[in-house]
């Protein structure tokens, strides 16, 4: 299809889809929810997808964030062991929120403490990569 | 600066005179359409300023009537 207003038109057409999967997913994962308890909820498969969508999606939307925040804010990115640092800071608190809860162990404590470090380090390091790129795409005198 | 206005749109109804230039040269939408490679329709919705453009295509089209970007889309304010 070559025509760009067949191609818009299409891509709304999906939007709209998309729109009324994530309404019958949501729907039958509460359905779920009533009828079986709120734990059944997590172990069923649609929750994965509905869960690995919403990821998806984020990732997706982090280029439009960044571009948004490059227009209003140019400035060079700083260091990269910020974003490490920053990514490990959320791994430790939560960590340790784990640790001092209720029934917390050590063994909680760092899975959730690592998986939370990882997941904000991916996504950080993507971002950072994009402002990076960015600013190295911007013109020389733009970037002053 | 005066590419602007057709990524960004002049509004809903947009006036160009992509109509009156097809129609002095003989040409009919369908043949414009085929053309610039699109569907009959778009270039109707563009004539009647319900559609707005890309720039790539506004430039096929400019190309294919043998006007300027200015000539075809250029909104002028009636006093």
């Amino acid at each position: 299809m070559k025509d760009e207003r067949l191609v818009l038109q299409s891509l709304k057409n999906i939007r709209i889809a998309f729109a009324f999967q994530t309404i019958c997913i949501v729907g039958m994962l509460i359905y779920d929810g009533i009828r079986k308890g709120i734990s059944h909820i997590t172990d069923s498969p649609l929750w994965l997808i509905f869960m690995a969508t919403c990821v998806l999606l984020g990732y997706l939307n982090i280029r439009i964030s960044v571009d948004v925040q490059q227009t209003f804010n140019s400035k060079k990115p700083g260091p990269y062991y910020k974003t490490l640092l920053l990514s490990l800071a959320v791994g430790v608190v939560f960590g340790g929120i784990t640790f001092i809860g209720p029934d917390g162990t050590l063994r909680d404590a760092l899975l959730i403490g690592g998986v939370l470090f990882i997941c904000f380090l991916a996504s950080f390091s993507y971002a950072y990569y994009l402002r990076r790129k960015h600013y190295e795409e911007m013109d020389e005198d733009e970037s002053i | 600066m005066q590419y602007i206005y057709c990524i960004i749109g002049v509004g809903d109804d947009m006036k160009n005179n992509v109509k009156i230039t097809r129609m002095k040269m003989s040409m009919t939408q369908e043949q414009l359409a085929i053309k610039v490679g699109v569907t009959r329709q778009t270039i109707g919705l563009i004539e009647k300023g319900e559609y707005n453009p890309s720039l790539q295509l506004c430039i096929a089209i400019a190309k294919t009537l043998r006007k300027t970007l200015d000539e075809l889309f250029w909104e002028v304010d009636e006093l």
